[in-house]
């Protein structure tokens, strides 16, 4: 897990960051594989997770880098791209859910269809499937804040600027939507779990 | 010791951390882990609690979100790269955006435009030749004739 706070202490990560966006600013292409090696797989999963949707997550986390580009000559060592990239994300994804018709119920997350295989994997997709759906039926502030906390591996005061809240706030959200996720789930986790 | 008790964690926040946070400590608060982690070694409850948390974990580990596609990737590099006259002016004007020096341009002919147009017109008037012979009789003298001085 890498993790902010578990980082080597004498790296300055937000200056690391500037530099590569002064060599992006520049046009500098290998550093713009860098910034993708590193965050786009992350933020189109949590667009993913948060939408649902693997067409909506692609149009996040291109509309993230786009704008990532945008910033490049401008950028200056404020704050973590990943950060910024989660904020901005984040905020997307909010407006994606907010335009959907109130009242839609959300599909579960379109995972592919599990290949023939070991019994292992097939029982793993479906508990990826369940759980998604699960993940997919909490509100999304909850679903948010676990998402970033549990998925995305972010510290508690990160996560909270990066939703806008109050620490205090996303560990309220936490508790109630892993309730949730308990409530959902819990008496079918023998089942999921079968010989996993 | 005071401060070995300012330290410790009671059970009740354990569970909410438990409860927020799950099983992991790495996703604990960082301030707090210590603390909490002292607590789960020395209390059977502790441990109890910690267990029943890590039952959601492992369903919520299972879930694994797919890759971006490498047509996805291939879009997002394409962006990056400035093209045509972009590429151009990036070459032309390296240290910031390339609208600085457009816009500098562009308000210096407007500026140069503004002022032609607005200055006041200088007529020069027919009495010129007149100011003329003036300066050359102060100069030569009033009745100086060549042919007279001769």
């Amino acid at each position: 897990m890498s993790r902010d706070r578990d980082a080597d202490p004498g790296a300055d990560p937000v200056q690391a960051d500037a530099a590569l966006m002064a060599r992006v600013g520049a046009g500098d292409s290998a550093a713009c594989r860098i910034l993708m090696d590193a965050h786009l797989g992350r933020i189109h999963g949590y667009a993913w997770r948060m939408l649902g949707d693997a067409g909506e997550a692609d149009d996040v986390a291109q509309e993230c880098f786009l704008r990532l580009w945008r910033q490049a000559r401008a950028w200056r060592a404020e704050a973590r791209l990943g950060t910024w990239l989660h904020r901005v994300a984040h905020n997307l994804c909010i407006d994606r859910l907010r335009r959907r018709r109130p009242g839609t119920v959300e599909d579960p997350p379109d995972l592919p269809d599990p290949a023939p295989g070991p019994a292992g994997e097939r029982q793993r997709a479906q508990v990826a499937r369940a759980v998604g759906a699960a993940l997919g039926e909490l509100p999304e502030r909850q679903r948010a804040a676990i998402t970033l906390v549990h998925y995305q591996e972010l510290g508690n005061i990160e996560a909270a600027a990066i939703m806008g809240v109050s620490v205090e706030a996303l560990e309220s959200l936490l508790s109630r939507g892993r309730r949730g996720l308990r409530a959902a789930l819990g008496d079918r986790r023998d089942d999921l779990m079968g010989d996993l | 010791m005071p401060e070995r008790d300012e330290e410790r964690m009671d059970m009740a926040r354990l569970a909410e951390i438990l409860d927020a946070y799950g099983a992991d400590p790495r996703r604990w608060p960082a301030d707090e882990r210590d603390p909490a982690l002292a607590l789960l070694s020395e209390s059977d409850e502790a441990r109890a609690l910690r267990d029943a948390a890590a039952s959601l974990d492992t369903l919520l580990d299972l879930s694994y979100a797919p890759s971006p596609a490498p047509a996805l990737m291939a879009a997002i590099l394409a962006a990056a790269q400035p093209i045509g006259w972009r590429r151009w002016l990036a070459d032309f004007w390296p240290v910031g955006p390339a609208w600085q020096p457009v816009s500098a341009l562009a308000a210096a002919v407007v500026l140069g435009i503004a002022v032609g147009a607005g200055a006041p017109e200088i007529v020069l008037p027919d009495a010129a030749d007149g100011a003329i012979a003036d300066v050359e009789s102060l100069a030569l003298g009033p009745a100086f004739d060549l042919e007279d001085g001769l």
